[in-house]
């Protein structure tokens, strides 16, 4: 799979402050990439890097395989389309004006596709309307306009939707997934919220205290987040063999724990197993949420 | 680069304040003709069109200041030159295109002011009275010392991310500089001998005594060389017309550019963005 975006021990230092601290990140191309980490965590700094905003400490990144001390690099950047904190919108102008300006900037020849991007993001009927009279919504959409308008193949976004209503959170969660499905952009999207970033997020990193504790995939995300029952055993091999037998999910922790995924009811379960002469040590039903599953991340990284 | 000015250019002819710059120098140059044209008729007095022509360079300081402050401070506060770095441009061409578009607008105001003065002041005041090189020296001057107000207030609106700080800095080192020149005219134009009265035998005797508070030569050359320098000391002087070389200010405006410019660009491609 090719990667987009690769840091490698990036560390970002304030005087004695480290925002960033060995960060380790990797994006694949396609993917939904959600960068998880409560306010301060270091998710803003890394994007103001990967943009060119500032330069690291110390480490290095690379976009499509540039990496950031060659003088490519701002060609790279040229690949990619970018909000950071709040979109860059001139507020006494218009939205068309402003995807002209833009239009410019990156050297379009004509501009052709303005109406469409207008169309896209919802904003066509909005004529003279000074963006300064905008809702929040209306200004990141703009803001996501305005970054596409050079037909990027990697899009960051920035908290994109902090101090939006409901409404203006789920428009712009249907815009990110059908610029992931139908233009296959891949996205860099960081957020603290996790219920929104769990219903698009392909890839999650958990950023804390300036380091990525955990990437991980949705499917296997999913997969941990599953109403699961975890099994403490003698011997697990009499365990599995029934499993597969019986074609019920399961992974194995350790010769001595077994995870069982799946609804199941806990009492039949268990006299299933007695039936077979399966006697558990243990058992613990467990449900987890992404919030959980990212408290018990922070919770073990603090306690590291 | 030529992305950079086009876009540039296009936000200029949509700025507000740029419209507002070209009302105040149409007004301006309609002010200082009006109010010209009512001394001569009212008082006899011989107007000198030539002299209408140079007189905005006083305060075309201010002028620059509160525009670059305001034009390029929105940069920072909208996120233009986040938006600039992040898609791809070099930080180099940023500053330049920034300064080119700066100097270009300034001088188009000058220009302006210029051509409404040659309009209406030449049919009403008659003719220009200098030699025709004598006053193409003296815009030259206005027009080189103008692209050093640029570069200094480019290199403060880039320098600074907040746009409020931008324009009040700019605005008092645009008076800062005007009173630093006042104060150096005053120093130069301090008579070497002042007129002392005593009393002798009930007589009143006037006699004239060195001035005590007249300057040394190497005070005298310090301030003439800070007047020099200094873009509203210069810009003075050929308003004055007393300048003891003319042929020096260019190259102190040039030297302003060439200073500010490359540490400008310098400092910018240093400078931690949020």
């Amino acid at each position: 799979m090719e990667i987009i975006l690769e840091t490698k021990n990036l560390e970002k230092k304030y005087k004695d402050f480290k925002a960033l601290n060995n960060t380790n990140i990797h994006i694949e191309k396609g993917a939904i990439y959600g960068l998880i980490g409560k306010n301060g965590a270091g998710k803003t700094t890394l994007i103001r890097i990967i943009c060119g905003l500032q330069e690291p400490t110390n480490g290095g990144f690379s976009i499509y395989g540039i990496e950031n001390k060659d003088r490519r690099i701002s060609d790279v950047r040229k690949r990619m389309g970018a909000i950071i904190e709040t979109p860059t919108i001139y507020k006494e102008m218009t939205a068309k004006d402003n995807l002209i300006e833009q239009y410019k900037l990156v050297g379009m020849p004509d501009e052709d596709g303005l109406e469409e991007l207008l169309e896209l993001v919802g904003l066509k009927n909005t004529g003279k309307k000074k963006v300064k009279n905008f809702s929040l919504g209306m200004r990141q959409r703009l803001g996501i306009a305005l970054a596409l308008v050079n037909h990027p193949d990697f899009l960051i976004l920035d908290e994109p939707i902090n101090g939006l209503d409901p409404q203006g959170i789920i428009e712009i969660r249907e815009l990110i997934l059908k610029l992931n499905r139908e233009k296959r952009i891949t996205i860099l999207i960081s957020s603290h919220y996790l219920d929104e970033l769990s219903k698009i997020a392909t890839h999650y990193g958990f950023l804390d205290n300036g380091s990525i504790i955990k990437e991980i995939s949705s499917k296997s995300l999913m997969k941990k987040m599953e109403h699961k029952i975890e099994l403490k055993v003698e011997n697990e091999k009499e365990f599995v063999k029934y499993f597969e037998e019986k074609k019920i999910s399961y992974e194995v922790i350790d010769n001595k724990t077994i995870n069982v995924y799946g609804k199941h009811n806990l009492a039949k379960f268990i006299a299933e197993l007695s039936k077979k002469n399966l006697i558990a040590e243990e058992i613990h039903e467990q449900e987890e949420s992404l919030e959980n599953y990212y408290m018990n991340l922070i919770g073990g990284s603090n306690n590291d | 680069m030529i992305n950079l000015l086009n876009a540039g250019f296009t936000r200029l002819k949509k700025n507000k304040l740029f419209w507002i710059l070209t009302i105040f120098t149409i007004g301006l140059a309609l002010f200082m003709i009006y109010t010209q044209y009512s001394d001569m008729k009212k008082y006899k007095e011989v107007i000198e069109v030539e002299q209408l022509m140079l007189n905005y360079s006083t305060i075309i300081g201010v002028v620059i200041s509160i525009f670059v402050s305001l034009f390029l401070g929105i940069e920072y506060s909208d996120g233009g030159i986040r938006n600039k770095i992040s898609i791809g441009h070099k930080r180099i061409n940023i500053y330049l295109s920034n300064l080119i578009i700066i100097v270009i607008t300034s001088l188009l105001s000058y220009l302006l002011f210029l051509m409404i003065i040659t309009i209406i002041g030449i049919p009403l005041f008659g003719n220009i009275t200098i030699p025709i090189s004598s006053l193409f020296s003296l815009l030259g001057c206005i027009f080189i010392t103008i692209v050093a107000y640029s570069s200094l207030y480019t290199f403060i609106a880039m320098m600074i991310s907040n746009k409020t700080i931008t324009a009040v800095i700019s605005i008092m080192l645009a008076f800062g500089m005007m009173m630093g020149a006042l104060i150096c005219f005053r120093v130069l134009d301090t008579q070497k001998y002042i007129q002392s009265a005593s009393m002798v035998n009930g007589e009143m005797k006037f006699e004239e005594v060195l001035n005590p508070k007249y300057p040394s030569e190497t005070k005298k050359k310090v301030c003439q060389t800070l007047l020099d320098i200094n873009p509203a000391g210069q810009m003075f002087q050929i308003v004055g017309r007393s300048a003891p070389n003319l042929k020096v200010l260019p190259l102190y405006s040039l030297g302003i550019l060439f200073t500010f410019t490359s540490t400008g660009i310098v400092l910018f491609n240093k400078k931690e963005l949020k």
